[in-house]
Formats: C-alpha cells, structure tokens, sequence
C-alpha cells in the first residue's frame, strides 16, 4: 500500500467496512457483516465483540500492522443535527452551541461538541407563491443552518480503541450522520436551477432531507431511517418464506440492490422461492417511515404552495436500490428522480459494499474530524516523548560536543605547548642559570666579606722578600728583620748595619733604601733611628722602617682556577 | 470542534520524571566527564599563556645564552676554589698539622707552635658585602655570638722556627699562600746565635680563618656523636 493510501474503516449497525483509498476512489472495500440486534451489546462491551470483525476486514485488505485509519460510525449516543439558528454569523454559531450544550445531559461535561455553518437561508424567498420572482418581502430576515455535532468522549475512545486493537492506528472519527449532512449541503447545490426540489440522500441508517428553492437552501434534516430498513425486511422475509437458515443479512442486502423493489407477482429471488408477495408486506412500513420523512419535511419545510410543486431527488448509497424511486414516487405522489450515485467506483462491487463510506471522502481534507481524547493523549504523549527524547538526545549531543570541544581543544594546546616547551625549558634553564649564578655570586661575595673581615689586606710577602734580598750587598749587614700587621698598615722594621760607602760613594743603606722606596711593593720607606756603632766609629746602626703596599682578598685570586676548569 | 477528555497532567508528569532524570545524568556527564576536560584545557590554556607571555617578554637568548655557561662554569670554579680555601681549615690539630709539614717541606725547624687564642669575625652584612665592622676578642663577644649563631673565628699561633733565611722567608710566604685563609700577622727574625752563616730564627704569629660548620656538617656531626 503506498503511503498516500487512505484507509476509512466504517462502523454500522450492520457491517463493518474497510476501504481504502486511493486518489480520490475506494480501491478496495472489505465488508464484514454483523448482527443489527446485539448492536446495544457491542457498546456496552466496548466493542470488543466486534474485534475480529474489523481484524478479519484488515485482514482481508493485507493493512499493514500500524496503518493510520479514519472511522466513520454510528454510535448510539451520537447527536448530529442541523439548528436553524434566526440570526447569522457568530451569533447564529453562539446560539447553535448553547441549543447544543442545552440539549446534552450535564450541560455537556464528557462530551465533544461542535458546529459547521452549513448555510444561510433568506427567509423573504422561502416561498416562491408570496411574491413574483425578483420582489422581496420587507419584512424578510435571514437564518443560518448549522449542524451541531455531540459525541460523548468516553464513547470517541471506545471506537479508536476499537481501531487500535485491530492493529491500525486511530486518527480521528466522524459520525455518518453528520457526514452525510454535510455531503448533503455540499453535493446536492444546483447552481442557477429554478423551482422547489428536495434532496433524498439516502444512507445505510440515516437519511438527509435538503430542500432548494431556486438553488437557495431552505431546509435540512436528518432522519434516521436508511436502506438497511429495507435490506432488514429482505432478510426477514428471506427466513420467514424461504426457510433458510443460511440466508444471511449480507446476502439479503446484494439481493436487495439486485432484485430492488418487487412489484406485484414479481419473482425476487428464484433459488430461495422469494417473490414480491413475500416481500412487499414487509418492505411497507419501510416505505410508509420514508414517504413519511419526505412528507412532513416538505410539509415543515416548504411552504403550502410549493409543496405542488416539488421535485424530490434520491440520492446516495440507497438510491442504487432498483425501483425505490418509483415507489417512493408512487407514495409520495410526487416527482422521484433518481441520481446516480458517483461511489461505484470499485470495479464491480455492490453499492452495500461501500455503504456510508462515500461520504467520509470530500471531508478527508477538511477539519470537521474529531480526535478522540485516546488519540489526543497518544499523540500528545508521542509528542512529549518525542521532545523528552529530543531534549536527552540535544543535552546528550551537547555534552558530546562540549567534551570534544575540550578534548580537540587539549591536544591543540598540548601540541603548542610542546611546540614551545623546548624554547620555555631553555628559558627556565637560563633563568635558573642567572639565579644560580646570582646566589653563588652573593655566597661568593660573602666569603669574600667574611674573609676581608677576617684576614684583612695582605701584603705580597714573598715579593717583599724578594726585595729584601737586596740587602745583600757590601758594607750593610741586616740584623733583625721584623714586621707587624696588628695596626692598619702593615709595617716592616730592618734593624742594619752599615759601613763605608758604595762605589758611588752612596751609603750603601740609603741605596737600599731607595730601591726599596721605587718598589710598588712598598708604600713608603725611611730611616727610622741611625746612629753610630758603640764599637766601630766608621759603621751605623740604622733602623729602616716600610710600609707595605697590601691587597684584599679578591676575586682574581680565585679566578685562574676558573679559567683551568672552563679550559 | 470543542475537545474534552486527557489530562495533560498526567502524560506530562511521567515524562517529567524521566527528562529529569536525564538531565541528572547529563547533569552528571557533565560534571564527571566534561568538566575534567574543561578545567584541564584551561589550566593547559593557562600554561600555554604564560608561557607565551614569559616567552614574549624574555630576551632572546643569542650571544648571552651561549656565554651564559661559559661564566656559570668559571664563577663556579671560582665560587668552589674560594670556598676551599676558606674552609681549608677545619680545627687547630689541622692547623697544627698543616704548619708543620709546611716548615717541614721548607726546611724550617719550629722549636715551639703555641697557639695564641682565637677571635670573632664579625660582618656587619653579608648581603650588602659591606666591610666588616668589629674584630673582638672571643671573651667579649660570647654573649653576641652565641645569639646570633656560630660565626667565622680566627685561630691564631704563635711559631718559633729556626732555619736558612731563604727558607724561613718561604715559609712565611707560604704562610700566607699554602693554607688556605691564613694570615701572617706579625714575625721577627734575626740570625741564629751560635749557628752558622745565614742561619735565622724567626718568631711568628699567624691567624686562621676557620668558618662556622654548615647544618648539614653539624648533623652530621650530632649524627656521629650519638653513633655509638
């Protein structure tokens, strides 16, 4: 089945039907008939007799398990009707659903209400004996037709369950009554025809009365007597002539669309022995409720004058019935004419095939459906479930995107990080080089302190001694050679002796005594004492007195060691 | 058409519990499994831009990073040559020790190595490397001392050597060169009476730095001494 398939499945009485539809026409019917008198007891078991009879119709079309259905039915609490309200517009609405709301038990809690403007009628044209075509009548006024739609909910829910249990999916509902009621309005419309006609739609179990005035609406009903009156009194009288147990309803109905109305000494049905005398007496008060229906609707609809002059059209699944309109005729004393019914669409199928099914099909697309308050909650809770999945689903994805995120964003980071931790690990060994070499240049420098306050200046004593190795010479004669480093300066005392004179005639201690002076080992040398030796008048004790030059404990000293280590 | 029937209510509240429950969990997801991500980016992103910020502002090496070891190394040798010869001596039996195989070596006869007391090295600051301020005899600055710590003292001895004046002059040279943080404070030398020519004797007084031992060497030697 292709996706565009539509499948209405029909609840009556007397049947169960499945259709499916396929642009537009029924492509294949399936019937399964019930049993009109235990009718009560399906509804007050919910349905669920009836189970297997919707199954076996799914069955026999090959439904795929799940497939979304539409019903058309009939149920016992059902009200569809048509409110004439005096007014138009929004007041005539208001005032078909308080009529309505009225009219339901519990002011209409636990029901489902609604309405549809059918169409207005002016009343100055109702009557076309009042006034010559053209004129109006001043005091003329306008109604709206409205159809008033009640279905209890908890019944709505029995019917889409009903639906459920049969493996297809409920979309929504539609009484037939109401169905045929708006089919009614809608197809019977003759634009531009003159003269009074009424409108017959004759339905399974219900029928609608529409009358037009000049194509001007002017009356609609529904009553609720159908063909299967008249397919009941087949059946009855097929069991009561023929004896035949095994005549069934379903039988009783194609011999009904076959044979029709039997006249007088008419065979019916040569196999069963049924012949119009069986027939007829019961067909009657089928006849007599639909002579009836049309005549007191003609009567309460339509004026006195025009009631002569009405033409009344059969229409619908009953009109396939052969000879109804004659007979309707015939009782009614009026102009029957008979429509042909645009449903034989399934290649050979009886029109009882399809019963009220034609009539779910112009309203597929319009919004006149009700969803069952089953339905409502399976698709507000798909809906819902749907959201709750969606919003885990966005939350789980987000979560998804955010670790990702982190993630691709972690490696990116420690791909740079490694991309500089070469230049940042020779920075930070640079800079614990730099403070390495700034605290041992400051433990350096406090050796150095500690060694200065400890040790003082030194002089350079083996180049002091050096120089004082010049001393040996002729004529001087040291003595004592003594030094002290308790005061600021180092000093160094040279107790000698001298004798005679040098070459140069010099004294030989004040030469040394020079050459020590122009060393940069001393700062300053002088005869301290001098005087002539008690026991030799030619030799002078004299006592020479330097101050040394000195150093500090310095940071060269220490440096070519440095140098060796680096080298 | 007027609908009447199913309790929102009651659809929503089921799916109410479940969507909560599912967002404890993503709640929980979160918390467990994004959220160590997250941080551990930022705290990655946070190294990486201070990294990029000490790399910005850091020179660039060049020239200075290559000379940089070449300094380290010597200031390292010259750091660790000074400290040497500042810890050179560690007790006075060293001292002891050092001055005579060091006459020894010079040929130098030490008739007598008194030692001659000791003396506090006090400085005044050693992060400013100011010149020290005071040197006070121990007995002064006991009280000083001990609060502020072990300090830096001088050992000092008085020597009588007797030998060549070549060789004493050597000695006391070396004195000053030989053993480490050493200073010859004071000597007198005069020729040896009764000794050949060239003979001197010398009287000298030389001061020893010896520093303060460190933590660890007197952990070390806590260590030892409860060392059975």
């Amino acid at each position: 089945m292709l996706k565009r398939d539509a499948i209405i499945v029909g609840l009556s009485p007397t049947a169960v039907r499945v259709g499916v539809l396929s642009g537009g026409e029924f492509a294949r019917v399936e019937r399964v008939g019930l049993d009109p008198d235990q009718w009560d007891d399906h509804w007050r078991q919910n349905l669920r007799p009836i189970d297997d009879a919707l199954r076996e119709a799914c069955k026999g079309l090959r439904l795929r398990p799940g497939a979304p259905a539409r019903l058309l039915y009939l149920a016992p609490r059902t009200l569809a009707d048509i409110f004439a309200a005096p007014a138009t517009g929004t007041a005539a609405v208001q005032a078909a659903e308080l009529s309505l709301l009225q009219s339901l038990p519990d002011a209409g809690h636990g029901w489902i209400t609604g309405t549809r403007v059918l169409g207005e009628q002016d009343l100055r044209r109702v009557s076309m004996s009042d006034a010559a075509p053209g004129q109006t009548n001043a005091a003329s006024t306008k109604r709206t037709l409205v159809l008033t739609l009640a279905e209890r909910a908890d019944d709505a829910d029995i019917l889409a369950n009903w639906v459920r249990r049969a493996g297809l999916t409920p979309r929504s509902i539609y009484p037939s009554k109401a169905a045929l009621l708006l089919n009614a309005m809608r197809r019977t419309r003759a634009p531009g025809e003159q003269g009074t006609r009424l409108d017959v739609q004759l339905g399974e179990h219900a029928c609608t009365l529409v009358g037009w005035i000049n194509d001007e609406l002017v009356l609609g009903r529904c009553a609720e007597v159908g063909y299967a009156l008249l397919a009941d009194a087949m059946y009855r009288s097929g069991r009561g002539a023929a004896r035949e147990a095994t005549f069934s309803r379903d039988a009783a109905s194609r011999l009904l669309f076959s044979s029709g109305i039997p006249s007088r000494g008419q065979t019916v049905d040569q196999n069963l022995g049924l012949d119009a005398d069986h027939v007829l007496p019961l067909f009657q008060p089928a006849l007599q409720r639909y002579m009836i229906e049309i005549r007191q609707t003609a009567r309460f609809g339509l004026m006195e004058s025009d009631l002569s002059r009405v033409r009344v059209r059969l229409l619908g699944t009953g009109a396939g019935v052969p000879g109804l309109a004659e007979s309707l005729a015939t009782h009614t004393d009026t102009n029957v004419d008979r429509v042909e019914a645009d449903t034989r669409r399934i290649g050979g199928a009886e029109d009882d095939q399809l019963g009220d099914l034609p009539a779910a099909v112009p309203l597929l697309d319009q919004g006149v459906w009700i969803t069952p308050p089953a339905v409502r909650a399976a698709v507000t809770a798909r809906s819902l479930d749907r959201a709750v999945h969606a919003g885990i689903a966005g939350a789980a994805l987000g979560l998804a995107a955010l670790g990702a995120f982190a993630y691709v964003e972690g490696v990116r980071v420690d791909e740079r990080n490694s991309a500089i931790a070469p230049r940042v690990k020779a920075l930070e060994a640079d800079a614990e080089a730099r403070s390495r070499m700034a605290s041992q240049s400051a433990e350096f420098a406090s050796l150095l302190s500690i060694a200065n306050a400890g040790l003082g200046e030194r002089p350079h004593w083996r180049g002091v001694f050096t120089l004082l190795a010049g001393a040996d010479r002729p004529g001087l004669v040291v003595d004592e050679i003594s030094a002290d480093y308790q005061t600021e300066r180092p000093t160094l005392s040279i107790r000698c002796t001298a004798t005679g004179k040098n070459a140069d005639g010099k004294d030989p201690a004040s030469a040394f005594l020079d050459e020590l002076a122009r060393s940069p080992l001393v700062l300053s040398a002088r005869v301290v004492s001098a005087r002539v030796a008690p026991d030799d008048d030619d030799a002078r004790e004299l006592t020479l007195g330097l101050e040394l030059a000195t150093l500090p404990v310095h940071p060269g000293m220490f440096a070519d060691a440095g140098a060796e280590d680096t080298e | 058409m007027s609908q009447t029937g199913f309790s929102l209510v009651t659809l929503v509240r089921p799916r109410l519990g479940r969507a909560l429950v599912a967002g404890a969990i993503c709640a929980g997801g979160w918390y467990a499994g994004v959220r160590p991500l997250e941080r551990s980016l930022a705290a990655k992103a946070e190294a990486m831009h201070a990294m990029e910020v000490s790399l910005a502002a850091a020179n660039e090496p060049g020239a200075d990073a290559e000379r940089l070891p070449r300094e380290a190394a010597r200031l390292e040798a010259s750091f660790t040559g000074a400290k040497a010869w500042c810890e050179s001596v560690t007790d006075p039996g060293q001292v002891y020790n050092a001055l005579t195989r060091l006459a020894s070596e010079h040929s130098v006869t030490l008739a007598r190595i008194d030692p001659s007391g000791t003396r506090d090295v006090i400085v005044a600051s050693t992060d400013s490397q100011q010149a020290p301020t005071a040197r006070r005899r121990r007995g002064n600055q006991t009280a000083q001392a001990s609060a502020r710590g072990p300090v830096p003292e001088i050992i000092m001895y008085r020597l009588s050597a007797r030998g060549a004046y070549e060789n004493v002059c050597a000695f006391i040279a070396d004195c000053e060169t030989s053993l480490g943080a050493s200073k010859v404070l004071s000597f007198s030398m005069r020729p040896a009476l009764g000794a050949g020519a060239g003979v001197v004797e010398a009287e000298i007084e030389t001061g020893h730095l010896k520093m303060p031992p460190t933590k660890k060497e007197e952990a070390a030697a806590k260590q030892k001494q409860g060392t059975p």
